[in-house]
């Protein structure tokens, strides 16, 4: 009896692998082949071009200014996925909403005169666009929740997702109707036009993405405290663990709920005004790809983690800059860089690179 | 406390009448617009007033709380209008704020001129008339809630399900047949309105009809008789058509090929795909750059003499199902969020690979002078041939995804929708039918996309942008998902509709998604549901069974 439930001879063992062994071995192995071509793409093309050192410089100042904002949207994304186990489709959106407010708000500063006025006039112009599109974010962010997601909690995981798909086209086309298919330009206040360059290395950093760095990681910082620090944060990282049990304990599930969506929507709505800074013009569909991109930010970090969102961000951003120059393509592929980078991750590390290892349920 | 919560509906209705005015409604469409309002907040306080019937309202509460909700909107959206009306005489430009708020917008909703808007003539009386609608059309909505109560919900049952109410359902697509037949004649003039549209109308009507008919016949002899007269008065429908009603109704039947081989996807295998466009795109383009006179293989490869529709449509085929193939390999671990996202940026690159590949594709310009299908020497590049065509494609992929549906591997994609988990355990290979569901929805929505370049003749990368899988999701979420009448239906209503009510077009995507919203809360099953899909979003719920069980 006892010969029979030995182990197999040693040398059989590595042949009878389980199929999710060898598939997983399979995986690796195509991951390692991408990964070298990738790399002899960028060699040659490195040799081939030779970019000046101020080129990939700047590159990089872009692609971390990129970053910063997407970080902001990202944060939204992951803190609603994290309780909810939904992705809020019409995030992007909630963002553009936001910088359309702050474009009026500028507009108004500006025939007030503030915009362009002393320093500190110029300082609270910046200070109110960024409030005005935080607010209406947070309005169009909670208003979504009540309506659009709230009446489904429960019900199967296609049937939210498929009204937050509604809700993304439904604001974008409101907004398309609302303020009209023309660009709206954004006129930067004179405290952020302009910028300095470091030395004489030739490197400019502009104070529009200065301004916009530091700001998204001061936010980012607050909302760090407030899920870290704060009771409701404490609440929300139960309800993420736990919702029934949560529940039990006392927490408001309602409530807490509603206030993720706000603050996500609060730095989406920062972030919002932000962009419209980095890009000069906010338009009907300005939130679509942004969100997109902030959503694989935060798959890239792992979904449901606040520094995973924050450090994916960042990585996007600076790949998306550099990787049309890199791989020698046209600049017009930085989306199909992206969603390229989406679809690797998600093939080759679900969990994003921080992220923690969900179970499948969750996942 | 009743007028508190009436007031409180009446700025709820309020908000929402506001909502269409920003959007530009009155604009759109003038006057006529008080008239949708006045009928808006009817609907909606009748709304309101039967959701309070645990209360027990008598008339007259009834009547005036309907009053108060109907003068709270009206007061408010008076006091608005008030306020554009002043800044667009004082010369204030509103609509760089709101784009659609003009002079006219203002004008439409007071009866005055657009002229007399900005000369600053008093809009008091047109607001006190709309007031006065508002209110009148709340008394009458709250007057309405009498035809809610119990006694009257009984004998709305006995009459719904009374051999009557059978009998007319039967026979309605055979009178709107009969109507369209009859804009035929000489010297009949319905409504003196334009009889094309008017024809296409009464057309859509007869086959949306017709659907509800043959699930309203008893099942066995008299549903299959009744199912072939109908088809075959479809048959016979082009015949009749003029040029532009085939066109419509041609595209109708495209999105139909394209809402059925997506039901696979979405609606039996549960895998909600976001880039169904790209397959789609690489049919048309599969097809059209290997037969298009100056398309890049046939310029370049002179060995190479270029594809009839005939020979091009297996390539097509071919490539949407590797296509859909190759998509299926990397998604297949991911599940519902994920794959949504994964294949919309699946169909985002397809797009921005064909406006960027210029050299392959032609890029913006696009492929032009995609030949025609030919059949017997017949020419069919009109839109009654593609018509034709269409509808028998569309006939072929019905049948082709009902056999599959009733297989092993249909059982096993329904499985997989329920729970993955149990599938696998159960002895279904994941792997493979995913692959097979990928595979066949993206080989229909590659002949589709083939047909599709042969009616345009000329495409371009925006006619693939990831609007059409939008559209195509929400037919089949409305129509019904799971059930190929429900694409039918879907697509008579998101793709007909907007084609003959062109003014309306502008607000389709925001009707869309509105659409989308409301169905997943009240009927995430759509309006024609296949049976099992019914029975598993309504199990808890015995009353709806029935009562949609009745129709």
């Amino acid at each position: 009896m006892t010969s029979v439930s030995e182990p197999a001879p040693k040398s059989n063992r590595s042949f009878n692998l389980t199929s999710a062994q060898r598939s997983r071995i399979f995986l690796n192995i195509i991951g390692i082949v991408i990964l070298v071509l990738l790399v002899w793409r960028i060699y040659i093309v490195a040799v081939d071009r030779a970019y000046p050192i101020q080129y990939w410089a700047f590159q990089v100042i872009n692609g971390l200014v990129l970053g910063g904002v997407y970080s902001l949207i990202a944060l939204g994304y992951t803190l609603v996925y994290g309780i909810l186990f939904m992705i809020n489709f019409a995030h992007g959106e909630v963002m553009m909403m936001g910088g359309f407010a702050g474009f009026f708000t500028l507009q108004l500063m500006n025939s007030l005169g503030w915009s362009d006025g002393t320093p500190l006039q110029s300082a609270a112009t910046v200070f109110f666009a960024i409030l005005a599109g935080m607010i209406v974010s947070v309005l169009t962010g909670i208003t979504l929740e009540r309506l659009a997601y709230r009446p489904l909690r429960g019900a199967p995981r296609l049937v939210p997702l498929i009204s937050a798909i509604g809700a993304s086209f439904f604001l974008q086309y409101t907004a398309l109707l609302l303020f009209g298919a023309i660009p709206h330009n954004y006129n930067k206040p004179s405290i952020i036009s302009g910028g300095i360059s470091v030395g004489d290395t030739g490197i400019f950093i502009s104070y529009t993405g200065a301004f916009i760095f530091v700001a998204g990681i001061l936010l980012m910082m607050g909302l760090f405290f407030i899920v870290q620090r704060t009771k409701l944060g404490r609440a929300m990282r139960a309800l993420a663990e736990d919702k029934e049990t949560a529940a039990l304990m006392g927490i408001d599930v309602d409530k807490v709920i509603v206030l993720t969506f706000a603050l996500g929507s609060a730095l989406a709505g920062a972030g919002g005004v932000m962009l419209g800074f980095h890009n000069t013009v906010m338009r009907f569909n300005t939130g679509f790809i942004p969100g997109l991109k902030a959503f694989t930010a935060a798959v890239l970090g792992g979904i449901g983690n606040i520094r995973g969102a924050m450090f994916g961000s960042i990585l996007l951003g600076v790949l998306e800059a550099l990787g049309p120059s890199a791989l020698g393509l046209p600049t017009e592929y930085k989306d199909v860089i992206a969603f390229s980078i989406l679809v690797l991750v998600l093939v080759f590390r679900p969990t994003g690179l921080l992220g923690e290892v969900l179970s499948e349920k969750k996942a | 406390m009743n007028i508190r919560d009436s007031i409180r509906s009446g700025l709820i209705t309020f908000g929402l009448i506001l909502f269409l005015n920003l959007l530009g409604l009155p604009r759109t469409f003038g006057s006529p617009t008080i008239i949708l309002f006045t009928v808006i907040v009817g609907l909606l306080t009748l709304l309101f007033l039967r959701d309070r019937h645990d209360r027990k309202y008598d008339l007259p509460s009834s009547l005036l709380n309907g009053a108060i909700i109907g003068i709270v909107a009206g007061l408010m959206l008076s006091l608005v209008t008030f306020i554009f009306a002043r800044m667009q005489a004082d010369g204030i430009q509103v609509k760089n704020v709101f784009a659609q708020i003009f002079p006219e917008h203002t004008a439409a909703l007071t009866g005055i001129s657009a002229d007399d808007v900005i000369a600053g003539v008093s809009v008091l009386p047109g607001l006190i008339k709309l007031t006065g609608l508002f209110m009148i059309a709340g008394i009458l909505g709250g007057g309405a809630t009498r035809l809610f109560t119990e006694r009257t919900q009984a004998y709305r049952t006995q009459l719904a399900t009374s051999s009557a109410a059978r009998w007319l359902v039967l026979g309605l697509p055979f009178l709107f047949y009969a109507l369209f037949l009859s804009l035929k004649i000489e010297g009949v003039d319905i409504g003196g309105s334009d009889e094309n549209i008017l024809g296409l109308i009464f057309i859509f009507i007869f086959i949306a009809s017709a659907l509800f008919a043959i699930r309203g016949a008893n099942s066995g002899r008299e549903r299959i008789v009744y199912s072939i007269g109908l088809i075959i008065l479809i048959l016979i429908l082009p015949q009749l058509t003029d040029l532009f009603q085939n066109a419509i109704l041609g595209a109708v039947a495209i999105f139909i090929v394209m809402g059925i081989g997506l039901n696979i996807v979405v609606g039996y295998a549960g895998l909600l795909d976001l880039g169904y466009v790209a397959f789609f795109g690489i049919g048309a383009y599969s097809y059209a750059l290997l037969s298009a006179p100056k398309s890049y293989f046939l310029v370049n490869l002179p060995w190479f003499g270029g594809l009839t529709f005939w020979t091009g449509l297996p390539v097509a085929l071919l490539m949407g199902v590797a296509a859909g193939v190759l998509l299926g390999i990397p998604v297949l671990r991911m599940r519902g969020d994920y794959l949504a996202i994964v294949t919309l940026g699946f169909g985002e690159i397809i797009r921005l690979l064909m406006l960027n590949l210029r050299d392959y594709t032609g890029g913006p310009g696009g492929v032009l002078n995609v030949p025609s299908p030919i059949v017997f020497g017949a020419d069919l590049g009109n839109p009654k041939g593609i018509l034709y065509l269409a509808m028998l494609f569309a006939i072929v992929v019905a049948f082709l995804t009902t056999r599959l549906r009733d297989s092993r591997l249909g059982r096993a994609w329904l499985a997989l929708r329920e729970d993955e988990d149990v599938a696998q355990a159960m002895g279904i290979n994941l792997v493979s039918i995913k692959l097979m569901a990928f595979a066949s929805g993206a080989g229909f929505a590659a002949v589709a996309g083939a047909l599709y370049a042969a009616r345009q003749v000329n495409i371009f990368p925006d006619n693939f942008t990831l609007l059409v899988s939008i559209d195509v999701l929400s037919l089949i979420i409305i129509g019904g998902m799971g059930s190929i009448e429900g694409a039918v239906l879907g697509s008579l209503a998101l793709i007909g509709l907007p084609e003959i009510l062109r003014s309306v077009n502008e607000y389709r995507i925001v009707a869309y998604g509105a659409l989308l919203i409301i169905m997943m809360i009240l009927r995430p099953e759509g309006l024609l549901p296949s049976a099992r899909r019914q029975r598993e979003l309504h199990s808890e719920d015995e009353t709806v069974e029935s009562a949609s069980a009745a129709d």
